[in-house]
């Protein structure tokens, strides 16, 4: 049957609340009992109170996870390990009142006080081994590990057993005990279970944080980040543990009358509420492993505690090592002041330096995402080519992100390329995808940043995590940032690949002109004037004089023809009225000999410099031949505006429209041209609304008074 | 007997004069052929002895299809002709099996003759 997520909630909450109560009970009587001492290195009401804030985090914690996730395991192993704590607190509260504030009160006392000496048992099982072992989906490792799982609660059981019926006396809180009321056999045997069992207990923890090492270095996305927060807060535990074993066998932190120093007793206080980070970064991983960045926390965590190693060194080296070499027993006072004035003058170059270490520990070759944007700004200054450049930042970003795999897409037209990839593989590159308008399309990545200039759509940046870490939001972050100056780096390749290939259009124009016209000239006028050679070689033999008149005749007609041909291939070539007599004749001409009717509305007074009007000429020549090639038009209205620093062709027509920019060469070549002269032409070509090309381009403004200037009819209509 | 010839150009014009200029020479155009495929039906259905071939055919080069008329040896010798001029051509020309090249605007029964006469010594050297 299953359970309603509803009463996983109620039964939950009820545990939770029955913790509570058995910790503030437990809390209010170790207070008003003073004749305690805890298991916990200290006997003050401030460690108690401690120790209670870093317990009830494993519930808590496991609460808000139940609540959120009524099925979570980890949630209930957390609650678990609270009301194992509970029913501990629930012992001693019983016994101290049975034995100590009310005695004769409840029955069973003393056999309830020896069973809570070993009350600690339970919780430590499922904190130490269980928590470790089963985190973060619940499950085990492995099958194999099940094994684990059985010695360590056969083990706990056989402590139990131990601390419970051993015979003798008891030493425990809150009376001891002249002899233990449970005993049962012989102390030796107890003593012996004892002997081998005590020890395995933390061979059991170590092996379960084996387990979760092993699981880790297997682990991909979530559940290896999952992994990772907890193994922070454990080494952090871990270590501050350490520093307060170190501090307290070094005699360092301890009062003439031999208890603990006030540093030693914050350092246990901080270590103590350190554990209690574990559940918390549980808590985290299990429900907002997606919302911090861990590598952030580690390497703060990390400089702290390396930090902290520091000052104990130095403090150590100088009161202790300094001290026993001018052979001082007891701890100076100018001795301490020293160490502090030690430590306060190297404390920020030793801060500096380990956060070097640190990040480099973290993040990698690369550190700091701030030496990656600053090291990207130096890249864009120029240092490397255009083919380098995208490369350089797929490694620069990868490398910053841990060595995900990174790719730098560019888009040429209308499709999305992926023209760079860190690291490099021997895999074939994903096929381009298609752009529409500036939207960025779907790419086959896990994180995709667009990469813009203003609006435009200049590439991505594409991050491919599988078998990694998600991106912490921070990671995120940066990629934002490196996707923003990416844009002027993109923009700049983008300029670069369209000039280079304007370039090799007009060249390829060039020699596509160069071709036509040697055709032209070889079918058109060099076979007229073959024929020519032909029939005036025929006439030479001639002697029948009207055969001869005929074959002349034919020849001469001939010729023209040649001529013609000949005129009309100059005129393609550069048309001489244009350099004679400026734009304004040049496209009348043009306007005279086109097929369809052309309104021409000439609004330029001025000749303009010749590759200008060159230009200008032959916009409207190959915007003629397409009207009369394709459009269907039965007008064509030319307009030239002078705009004093620009000039403002248009040519519309009211054909079909449905012109393709880029399909048509001949656009695209019109295009380049207007392009060499810092100029724009714009198509538009609705289906079925005819065609409008506009082309503005910029020209000297004219001089005041200007004697070039010629007076010119302002319309001419031709057809 | 006068000898038989086909003209083989794209240009309509060119062969018009050629015929007109042949057959004013005592040359017997038999027919006339716009492409290398009709040129090759046209050989093997008229068997011309002498095929005057323009190098440059909307469908194959002059060369091509004088290697295959060459190659069947029924007799019909190939000259070449193009208004560009032989030097253009270099090697290709005696390597398709043509007797000879001339230049269009150099076009006359008596270059013709010549071409045959020397493709003749030739062949009996």
């Amino acid at each position: 049957m299953r359970i309603a997520d509803r009463a996983l909630r109620a039964w939950a909450w009820a545990g939770f609340v029955v913790f509570f109560g058995t910790m503030i009970g437990s809390t209010v009587v170790d207070v008003v009992d003073r004749r305690n001492y805890s298991d916990w290195g200290s006997n003050d009401t401030l460690s108690g109170i401690v120790f209670a804030l870093m317990v009830s985090l494993f519930p808590v914690v496991g609460m808000l996870v139940v609540h959120r996730q009524p099925r979570n395991r980890i949630g209930w192993l957390l609650l678990a390990i609270g009301l194992a704590w509970a029913v501990s607190g629930m012992l001693d509260v019983y016994a101290r009142v049975a034995l100590s504030l009310a005695p004769g009160s409840l029955p069973a006392g003393e056999a309830v006080e020896v069973v809570g000496g070993g009350s600690w048992v339970p919780p430590f099982l499922l904190m130490g081994v269980f928590l470790v072992l089963l985190f973060p989906d619940g499950r085990l490792p492995g099958p194999r590990w099940r094994v684990l799982a059985w010695i360590a609660v056969v083990d706990a059981v056989l402590i139990l057993a131990a601390i419970t019926f051993t015979p003798g006396r008891v030493d425990e809180v809150p009376v001891p005990l002249s002899a233990n009321p449970l005993a049962v056999g012989p102390h030796a045997l107890w003593q012996g279970v004892a002997v081998i069992a005590l020890p395995v207990f933390p061979a059991c923890i170590l092996a379960a944080a084996v387990a979760a090492v092993l699981r880790f270095r297997r682990a991909t996305g979530t559940r290896r980040l999952q992994l990772k927060w907890l193994m922070t807060a454990v080494s952090l535990v871990a270590a501050l543990y350490a520093l307060a074993m170190v501090v307290s066998l070094s005699n360092l932190s301890r009062n003439p009358d031999g208890s603990d120093g006030a540093f030693m007793l914050v350092l246990q206080n901080v270590a103590v509420l350190a554990f209690g980070s574990i559940p918390v970064v549980i808590g985290v991983a299990i429900t907002r492993h997606g919302l911090y960045g861990i590598n952030r926390l580690i390497s703060r965590a990390l400089l702290v505690a390396l930090l902290g190693v520091f000052v104990t060194a130095v403090y150590v080296g100088v009161v202790v090592g300094v001290g026993t070499a001018i052979g001082q027993r007891q701890p100076s006072v100018w001795l301490s002041v020293l160490a502090t004035a030690l430590v306060a003058v190297a404390f920020q170059p030793a801060r500096d330096r380990l956060r070097r270490l640190v990040n480099r520990l973290v993040y990698g070759e690369r550190a700091t995402p701030y030496e990656v944007l600053s090291d990207f700004a130096a890249q864009m200054t120029g240092r490397y080519t255009t083919g380098e450049l995208l490369p350089r930042i797929a490694r620069t970003v990868s490398e910053c992100l841990g060595g995900a795999r990174v790719a730098v897409w560019l888009r040429t037209g209308d499709e999305l390329v992926p023209e760079a990839a860190w690291p490099l593989s021997a895999a074939e590159p994903p096929p381009g995808v298609t752009v529409t308008g500036e939207e960025l399309p779907v790419l086959p990545a896990d994180h995709v940043c667009p990469v813009r200039h203003g609006s435009e759509l200049l590439g991505a940046l594409a991050v491919d995590v599988t078998g990694r870490e998600p991106l912490a939001p921070g990671e995120l972050g940066l990629l934002d940032h490196v996707a923003s100056q990416a844009g002027l780096v993109l923009r700049n390749v983008r300029l670069v690949e369209e000039l280079h290939s304007s370039r090799q259009r007009l060249v390829n124009t060039a020699d596509d002109q160069r071709r036509r016209l040697e055709r032209n000239l070889h079918d058109g006028a060099q076979q007229s004037l073959v024929s020519v050679a032909l029939m005036l070689r025929m006439a030479a033999n001639q002697h029948d004089p009207e055969v001869l008149s005929a074959t002349l005749h034919e020849a001469a007609d001939q010729l023209q023809r040649a001529i013609a041909e000949l005129r009309e291939l100059a005129r393609g070539i550069h048309p001489a009225v244009l350099t004679d007599r400026g734009l304004a004749p040049a496209l009348t001409s043009l306007a005279e000999r086109c097929p369809v009717p052309v309104e021409l509305r000439d609004e330029l007074r001025r000749r303009l410099p010749a590759p200008v009007e060159g230009t200008l000429y032959f916009v409207v020549a190959e915007a003629l031949t397409n009207v009369a090639k394709y459009s269907g038009a039965r007008l064509v209205q030319v307009r030239l505006a002078d705009l004093g620093t620009a000039v403002l062709l248009e040519v519309a027509d009211d054909g079909v429209g449905g012109a393709d920019r880029s399909r048509g060469s001949g656009l695209v070549g019109l295009a380049d041209r207007v392009a060499v002269h810092d100029g724009e032409l714009t198509v538009s070509s609705p289906a079925g609304q005819g065609t409008r090309i506009t082309c503005r381009l910029p020209v000297p403004a004219p001089a005041p008074d200007d004697p070039t200037t010629p007076a010119r009819q302002p319309e001419a209509v031709a057809g | 007997m006068a000898l038989t010839a086909l003209v083989v150009d794209d240009h309509r014009l060119f062969r018009a004069t050629a015929r007109m200029l042949l057959e004013s020479e005592g040359f017997d155009v038999v027919g006339e052929a716009e492409d290398g495929a009709s040129a090759l039906s046209e050989v093997a259905r008229l068997r011309p002895d002498v095929v005057l071939l323009d190098v440059q055919l909307p469908d194959a080069t002059g060369f091509d299809v004088a290697k295959q008329v060459t190659s069947k040896r029924d007799g019909s010798r190939v000259v070449l002709v193009s208004s560009r001029s032989a030097s253009e051509y270099g090697e290709l020309v005696a390597e398709c099996g043509a007797v000879g090249f001339i230049a269009k605007d150099e076009l006359s029964g008596q270059s013709l003759g010549a071409a045959l006469r020397e493709g003749r010594a030739d062949e009996d050297r």
